[in-house]
């Protein structure tokens, strides 16, 4: 419609179309760029919005190969380019259908770089709460007993909806991941310093964009008591603006968690629930926050007696594993064999 | 047979592929859109500490995280019995008037804009929201600045843009500091002052074109269906709570009601071939996949909500509903891509009212939490930026949820984007080559709708819908969508 645009005077100068000298996107490519999602809701896709105007600076630098939130090239444009032909496949989501697993491996081999992006890709994300059931339980959840996959009437098999994985996996037990990008979605700053280290100088393999330090460290709720008497939860209590929450009693894994997101929940009244993933000396983050939480509850006096109370004081903190596991389930605990259920899905760490 | 995919399809929320079937003559033999995707939220919220819900659940989308986040938060307030203090109240609401604002201009831009702000020929590589920044550079830029200026603002209520934290069950997480809502209010004027430059340009730049008003008027883009959408007390669609209204294919009231009796008026419908059920209005009852008065098939978001509003809540908002009411001089309006159209009315009604809600006193006020009652069973509904959003838990004493419902807005228009990609690949079959523009055309069809896969696919236990067959005038299996 845009031929019809063309011919019209334009309004004003400002709107014209075509009007390359004053476009905010001069177009100089210098890094080929794929975004995928798996089993994701989309919030990574949008997470790049939040660079807000430096989003068109990046745009600017980097030629989009595939992004199908936003662009229309389709799978075909992929599987046309040669291999190592996209600089750096930016991949969100958990894998939970065969279908993902397949555009994880091709994006693979389409590129030199893969960046596990988000909570989901880097440690299975809430999704992966779903490994706590059989698959067959989740499909008769959604859909009731018997659900088979199903080509359209006419249809080729291969034209049924991909099979469920035996459970929901983070990327890297896929496919070889070169960074990760941690978060629920990636806070802007870490996008920023993604983007500056892919356009400019690489860090070694591996490296994630967040903090090695924990989240406490850039919290600036004062921490005083250390030591934990009560257990609450969020809506049991409007806590103190100023006190460090877990010192109010609210269950915060600040401790145990990365930094990089400027504490934004607990900034906000709410304790952290972990989406930047464990520090690089947490190990399991659910294991290490509950062995802190151990170490700071106390209750009465010393001895036998205080070990009853403090259990008791333990004992308030309910459904453990959604609490202490949100977002790392399928990259801290392996699936047993009687939850597989069949299937050629891979339980385990990345 | 010859088979055409359109695999991924693009600039929308979540995974689909449509397939064409064509016979040796080259007709449209069927139509087939697939979600290939599933994360099972229905399995894993079981068991969760209900007040994080809200959190839990905005995972099913990213694009409408708050959507999901407030409806979770008012199902929790029912649950508990609270009664949600003004301060806290008003908060939601700006919050939540700023992200429909965000969100559709964020469609109207960035994932349908595409198609109808770039020449209908532009190469399949230029037409995104480059093509569209370079296109149209001031006017992306300012989209670009001022939607920023909005997530800003969902953040310093939210806590977070994407995935905010700060709905709890009677409430909110803290009060708003003053310092805050001075610097929200500069955002909101922003906000409306775009809107209004949208709709300058829409009526400048956009509608007098022929391309346009062929989508917007063409009999293969008409699709009669009855609305549902919310409204306030004088009949202005309201975003955040009100009554749910629905109206008839031929502009008949058929009920206003509480979310509650709302939701009781919608069934399912289970077909035999297939995995599952699909929404209609139980009163009218399911006649198939056909649209019209006589079919139960209804549709939601921004085009059904202007259908059943009386009038618009704010000024200039109200000025855009009388001019889309004129140019299509019929109430209510069928065509699809009225969509689009509808979306930028609602987009300036939700600049103005966070505009006025960054004005009120109120808002900082100390009081953010309800007094909680026992956990107990409560429905929530919000209009989420594609239309209607339930949500409905049922927890133990514990406060842990022990069963979820949900019916989201994709979900029941899950009949309507079927209905409408088959009239688009019917119009387009006809014309015969089926190069790249006229397969674009196919996904504008469902694209007028905004869909989010990720939200139709990952609710509604046992309830959502999995295949779509679409029946010929003689009864025929014609057409069917599965996922």
């Amino acid at each position: 419609m845009t031929e019809k645009l063309e011919g019209m005077s334009p309004r004003s100068q400002e709107n014209s179309p075509r009007t390359s000298d004053l476009s905010p996107v001069t177009h100089h490519p210098s890094l080929k760029l794929a975004v995928y999602w798996t089993g994701s809701c989309g919030g990574c896709d949008v997470s790049f919005l939040e660079l807000g105007a430096a989003l068109l600076d990046v745009l600017s630098k980097v030629e989009i190969v595939f992004w199908p939130a936003l662009v229309d090239a389709k799978r075909a444009d992929v599987e046309a380019l040669p291999a190592g032909a996209i600089d750096v496949a930016l991949i969100n989501g958990t894998l939970r259908t065969e279908e993902n697993r397949e555009m994880a491996e091709l994006l693979r081999e389409k590129s030199k770089l893969i960046v596990a992006y988000g909570a989901c890709a880097h440690l299975g994300g809430i999704p992966g709460l779903a490994n706590l059931s059989q698959r067959e339980e989740i499909l008769a959840a959604v859909f009731g007993d018997g659900f088979r996959p199903t080509p359209p009437p006419g249809g080729s098999p291969e034209d049924a909806p991909p099979e469920l994985l035996a459970a929901a996996l983070p990327l890297s037990a896929a496919v070889r991941v070169d960074y990760v990008v941690p978060g629920c979605p990636p806070p802007p700053g870490l996008i920023s310093r993604t983007f500056d280290a892919l356009l400019g100088e690489l860090p070694p393999t591996g490296h994630v964009f967040a903090s090695e330090k924990a989240l406490c460290e850039e919290c600036p709720r004062t921490k005083e008591d250390r030591r934990l008497t009560k257990v609450v939860r969020p809506h049991e209590l409007l806590p103190d603006p100023e006190k460090c929450l877990l010192d109010q009693g609210m269950i915060c894994l600040g401790p145990v968690t990365r930094g990089g997101c400027d504490a934004a929940c607990p900034k906000a009244g709410m304790p952290c629930t972990g989406c930047l993933g464990p520090t690089p000396n947490a190990g399991d983050q659910g294991l290490a926050m509950l062995s802190a939480l151990a170490s700071l509850v106390r209750a009465g006096e010393e001895g036998e007696a205080a070990f009853a109370s403090e259990d008791k004081v333990l004992d308030a903190i309910v459904d453990p594993v959604g609490t202490f596991h949100k977002y790392a389930l399928p990259a801290t605990w392996k699936v047993p064999s009687s939850l597989r259920g069949g299937g050629s899905g891979r339980g385990g760490r990345p | 047979m010859k088979k055409i995919a359109i695999d991924p399809i693009t600039r929308l929320e979540g995974h689909g592929k449509i397939l064409l079937y064509l016979d040796e003559e080259g007709g449209l033999k069927g139509a087939v859109l697939q979600v290939p995707e599933l994360r099972g939220f229905e399995r894993f919220c079981r068991g969760r500490r209900a007040e994080e819900m809200p959190q839990i659940t905005e995972r099913i989308c990213g694009v409408c995280p708050e959507a999901h986040h407030l409806a979770s938060a008012k199902a929790l307030d029912a649950a508990y019995g609270a009664e949600v203090p003004r301060a806290a109240r008003l908060q939601r609401e700006l919050f939540y008037n700023t992200y429909i604002f965000s969100d559709h201009l964020l469609h109207l831009v960035f994932l349908g804009g595409p198609d109808l702000l770039l020449p209908k020929d532009t190469p399949k590589s230029e037409r995104n929201v480059v093509g569209v920044l370079q296109a149209w550079p001031e006017l992306g830029k300012e989209v670009v600045t001022v939607r920023a200026r909005a997530q800003r603002v969902l953040e310093l209520i939210g806590g977070k843009a994407i995935h905010p934290v700060f709905a709890l069950p009677g409430g909110v997480a803290k009060p708003l500091a003053k310092k805050d809502q001075e610097e929200i209010q500069g955002h909101a004027q922003v906000m409306v002052k775009l809107s209004q430059r949208m709709v300058a340009f829409f009526h400048e730049e956009m509608l007098p074109d022929p391309e346009l008003q062929s989508l917007l008027l063409a009999e293969e883009t008409r699709l009669p269906t009855h609305y549902l959408g919310t409204v306030d007390e004088e009949g202005a669609p309201n975003f955040y709570h009100g009554k749910v209204r629905a109206v008839s294919a031929d502009g008949d009231e058929l009920f206003q009601l509480d979310p509650v009796g709302a939701m009781a008026r919608i069934a399912e419908r289970a077909e035999p071939w297939t995995y599952v059920k699909f929404p209609y209005l139980k009163d009218i009852g399911w006649s198939g996949f056909e649209g019209g008065s006589r079919s139960g098939i209804y549709r939601v978001g921004p085009l059904a909500r202007l259908n059943v509003a009386e009038r618009m809540a704010t000024p200039l908002a109200q000025e855009e509903f009388e001019r889309f009411l004129d140019f299509f001089g019929e109430r209510p309006v069928h065509a699809t891509f009225a969509y689009h159209w509808a979306r930028l009315a609602e987009m300036v009604q939700a600049a103005e009212a966070a505009a006025a809600l960054a004005q009120d006193e109120g808002l900082t006020g100390a009081d953010v939490r309800g007094r909680l009652g026992q956990p107990g069973e409560g429905i929530g509904a919000v209009e989420a930026a594609r239309g209607t959003l339930f949500h409905h838990y049922r927890l133990n004493e514990e406060g842990l949820v022990e069963w979820v419902n949900l019916i989201v807005a994709t979900t029941h228009n899950a009949a309507g984007i079927g209905l409408s990609v088959k009239q688009m690949a019917e119009a387009v079959v006809r014309q015969g080559n089926l190069d790249q523009e006229l397969l674009n055309r196919v996904e504008m069809a469902f694209r007028a709708y905004d869909p989010c896969l990720a939200c139709a696919t990952h609710f509604l236990p046992g309830d959502t819908p999995l295949v779509v067959e679409i029946y010929d005038a003689d009864g025929n299996p014609k057409h069917r969508i599965a996922r």
